[in-house]
């Protein structure tokens, strides 16, 4: 069941309703079930692989509070770290093991039949994280099985994330729930908001990307370059918008998930760009990962591995496939660099411009080009289709004749059978996005939708909605990060 | 509670314009004719009575080829002598293949064996069995799933009963599946925000608010603009013509096509197709066995059996035996061969373009034939 379906309204209503007829007692297990329901609508199986994972973190983070020797308290930390791991290598990696030692040792191993269970990489992190903080006894172990129950299964968070932190979420639910206007009025317009991103924003802008990208070999470096621009904001609105109406859906019931994230295309550096982009992971990785191996409070050898470690397996998160490794290690490649020059870079910029502005116009654009980079390996099938992409692009800058690109760019709209119109729609989609986000500021929604004026405020919360009644994409597409 | 009744109060107010809205436009302009009935497929079907053929303007994808079908083969005087059960690959097999003989192309698009088994149904309660089937084959129906097109699903069931192929829980199973789908349509297309905004759409166009030249058109848009067509006695049309016989030509624009637009039409069409989108194609059990029971029921019914097996472009179908380990085009051709040998029947044309010499000038694109290509095929087979 995806948020942009009508199966979701029909679903979303009752438990909304029911909830507040409930006593409070049994409005935690609603959730529960509700969220049990959720995930299990379209393959029952998959909820008892949650149920497992589940019941093994709540009993050996007990088991990790009440031991007293720090060894053992290790070793079980880390056994069970191990176990929850291993779903997660079987579904996801498997067969990417497989095709590798194939590939290595031209072994003809068959792949198995595997299907992954959606969200399980990110409710795997999130009871790793759980486990991790009653270890550092950061947390205490929760001792109300529903409560952890529905801290991992959540549905809003679910299968998409945030992942959310125990200290944040296990509180918030041993509060009282009283229904408040104020929580409902937010909700609905934060997951407006993430449904305007997604079937306004991001499904229009797949219709362009997909057949370009799926016939990249007919395709000049032009439309390439456009269609990798309008990449980075399909997986931006797709993702943002799915966090938003997570966050939104949640805030109906007056919990506060975590902010996913913060406007990553006005980020003017990759650092800065990280502090912006899927939060709940960069902070998971840099919380568990990171910081454990030492973060930056250590030699510079010791650092660049560190860096490269955790991007790696950062890109190895999002899917099994070379691409993404290759996509986090160019981010850490650019990491690197970042944090080696940067001060030498800022000073020698600020010498030669004099206004802040425009340093940090440059800065700002050499960060969109980067990201811009890295997502072709991110959207690329394979490596090889990656570089092929990258060339065609890259030789865009040795061949400037701008009418030829015009005629180019029209030949190949026909081929995928896209409107020029439709392009410059889409074009519009993101300037609009961009002055939306401007006026959003560090908010979750544009703060426009709450203008002090009655008849502004009412008339901008009535154009969102009639501009995702009549521009929306409504054919419950899925959401990118459902497959990771 | 009091405070979530006020609210709820509140945002149901404020959306109700907007709902009655999105039903009123829904209702009264109604671009995919769901509420009202079937206008567009009437006046067709009188036109084609009348003598008259059917141009389309930009495409007649949309259009309820089932329902033109049914109504042409129940309503005809006499019973022909030949018939086509095909996909659009027949679309081009006219009566003029045929000189004084009574002719009726039962051809619709992307057609499964269900809808042959129910368009055969429909021959036969009409009395109208033919004393020959052509039957166009496609790799495509022995690796896809057989599903009917909605409006001849009765007749499917009804068929595949006669054949003994569905039992009772099967048949229970897809007749509330298809009633659902029917009556959910119908409620979905009240408050359906997308049939919302091609209402709208229709509705600009229609009163030339906004202007479309008709190519290079969305799906959507195609799906809008299905009704533009006209009766008319000419043999081309932008959109491609229909004519009495049930035979087709094809768009202009696709006609029209240069070699380059063409190559890069043809390399776009294989990158949709379904059966080329599976890593290992393989026959599939459940299709060759309902295929041999259709057969075995049609040549019980002393009808003659002609098999079509129309050539696929070369890109296609080189592009399938580099890829293929066991490329479904050469296996189910060599299967329709030997069920051919089995039950004495007659097989037009290879799926293999190099068998006729046919080359690029002979296809509209990946898997069509050009009339005169396809009357190539019947005029050797009837020479042999």
């Amino acid at each position: 069941m995806v948020f942009n379906s009508q199966a979701f309204l029909f679903f979303i209503l009752p438990v909304f309703l029911i909830f507040w007829l409930l006593s409070p007692k049994l409005r935690l297990i609603l959730l529960l079930l509700a969220s049990y329901f959720f995930y299990g609508f379209s393959c029952p199986k998959l909820t008892l692989l949650l149920l497992l994972v589940t019941t093994l973190s709540y009993f050996i983070a007990i088991l990790i509070e009440n031991t007293r020797s720090p060894f053992k308290k290790k070793l079980y930390l880390c056994a069970s770290s191990v176990i929850l791991i291993l779903p997660l290598i079987y579904f996801k990696y498997f067969n990417f093991i497989i095709s590798n030692i194939n590939g290595l040792f031209n072994t003809s191993i068959a792949a198995w039949d595997i299907i992954l269970p959606v969200g399980i990489s990110f409710y795997t992190f999130q009871t790793i994280s759980y486990l991790i903080d009653v270890y550092r006894r950061d947390i205490p172990a929760e001792r109300s099985f529903v409560a952890f129950a529905l801290y991992v299964s959540f549905f809003p968070q679910l299968v998409a994330g945030p992942i959310e932190r125990a200290s944040n979420f296990l509180p918030q639910l041993k509060k009282s729930f009283h229904y408040s206007s104020e929580n409902f009025k937010t909700g609905l317009k934060i997951a407006l908001w993430g449904l305007f991103k997604k079937i306004v924003i991001a499904d229009r802008l797949a219709a362009f990307v997909e057949p370009v990208y799926h016939n990249h070999t007919q395709m000049h470096g032009i439309t390439l370059l456009i269609a990798t621009v309008f990449f980075a904001f399909q997986i931006y609105c797709d993702f943002s918008g799915y966090s938003d109406m997570a966050i939104g859906i949640a805030k109906l019931w007056g919990l506060d998930l975590m902010k996913n994230f913060n406007r990553p295309y006005i980020a003017t550096s990759l650092v800065d760009f990280w502090r912006r982009w899927h939060i709940s992971l960069s902070t998971w990785f840099k919380d568990y990962i990171y910081r454990p191996l030492g973060g930056n409070q250590v030699g510079i050898r010791q650092w660049v591995i560190n860096i490269l470690l955790v991007f790696a397996v950062s890109g190895l998160w999002h899917g099994a496939k070379w691409t993404f490794v290759a996509w986090g290690l160019v981010h850490a490649i650019g990491m690197i660099i970042v944090g080696i020059f940067s001060d030498r870079y800022n000073k020698a910029l600020t010498k030669v411009f004099k206004y802040s502005q425009l340093v940090q116009l440059l800065n700002f654009s050499l960060t969109f080009i980067f990201v811009n980079v890295t997502w072709v390996f991110f959207r690329a099938e394979n490596l090889t289709q990656s570089f092929e992409i990258l060339r065609k692009i890259g030789h865009l800058a040795f061949n400037a004749n701008l009418a030829e690109y015009g005629n180019i760019l029209l030949s190949d709209l026909s081929t995928t059978r896209i409107e020029p119109s439709y392009c410059l729609s889409l074009l519009l989609g993101i300037i609009v996005l961009y002055i939306l986000e401007y006026y959003q500021g560090e908010e979750i929604y544009p703060s426009i939708f709450d203008f002090r004026q009655p008849i502004i405020r009412r008339f901008c919360q009535y154009a969102l909605l009639l501009t995702i009644l009549l521009f929306g994409s409504f054919g419950a597409s899925q959401f990118i990060y459902f497959q990771f | 509670m009091r405070d979530l009744i006020l609210d709820l109060r509140k945002y149901l107010v404020t959306l109700l314009p907007i709902a009655i809205c999105v039903i009123a436009t829904n209702l009264t302009i109604d671009p995919g004719a769901i509420f009202q009935n079937r206008s567009l497929e009437k006046q067709i079907l009188n036109s084609l009575k009348q003598g008259q053929n059917a141009a389309f303007a930009i495409t007649m994808s949309q259009l309820d080829e089932t329902y033109i079908i049914r109504h042409r083969i129940a309503e005809m005087p006499d019973t022909p002598e030949i018939v086509v059960l095909g996909s659009s690959r027949s679309f081009p097999i006219s009566s003029e293949f045929f000189v004084h003989k009574k002719f009726y192309n039962a051809s619709i698009s992307s057609a499964s064996f269900a809808d042959y088994l129910a368009i055969f149904n429909i021959l036969e309660k009409s009395d109208h069995l033919p004393r020959t089937i052509i039957m166009d084959l496609d790799p495509d129906q022995f690796v896809l799933p057989i599903e009917a097109k909605e409006n001849l699903f009765q007749d499917y069931k009804e068929m595949s009963k006669k054949i003994g192929l569905i039992n009772t829980k099967q048949e229970i199973l897809l007749s509330i599946n298809h009633e659902y789908n029917s009556l959910s349509k119908k409620i979905q297309g009240l408050l359906s925000p997308s049939y919302f905004q091609y209402s709208i759409k229709y509705f600009l166009i229609k009163n030339n608010l906004i202007r479309i030249d008709g190519t290079n058109l969305q799906e959507q848009d195609i799906k809008i603009f299905k009704q533009t067509w006209w009766p008319t006695l000419e043999q081309s049309a932008p959109g491609g013509v229909i004519f009495p016989d049930g035979s087709r030509e094809w768009s202009s624009r696709e006609l029209k096509m240069d070699h380059a637009t063409k190559e890069k039409q043809i390399l776009f069409n294989m990158s949709q197709m379904k059966r080329l989108k599976k890593h290992d194609q393989e026959l599939q059990h459940e299709n060759i066995v309902l295929f041999e029971k259709f057969l075995q029921y049609i040549l019980y019914k002393k009808v003659n059996l002609v098999l079509y097996l129309p050539p696929h472009h070369h890109y296609l179908y080189n592009y399938e035996l580099q890829h293929y380990q066991r490329p479904v085009i050469t296996e189910s051709e060599k299967f329709i061969k030997e069920l051919a040998n089995k039950y004495h029947l007659r097989v037009f044309g290879s799926f293999d373009p190099n068998v006729l010499s046919f080359n690029d000038a002979d296809f509209v694109d990946h898997h069509h034939l050009t009339q005169l290509a396809c009357f190539k095929i019947f005029k050797q087979a009837h020479k042999s």
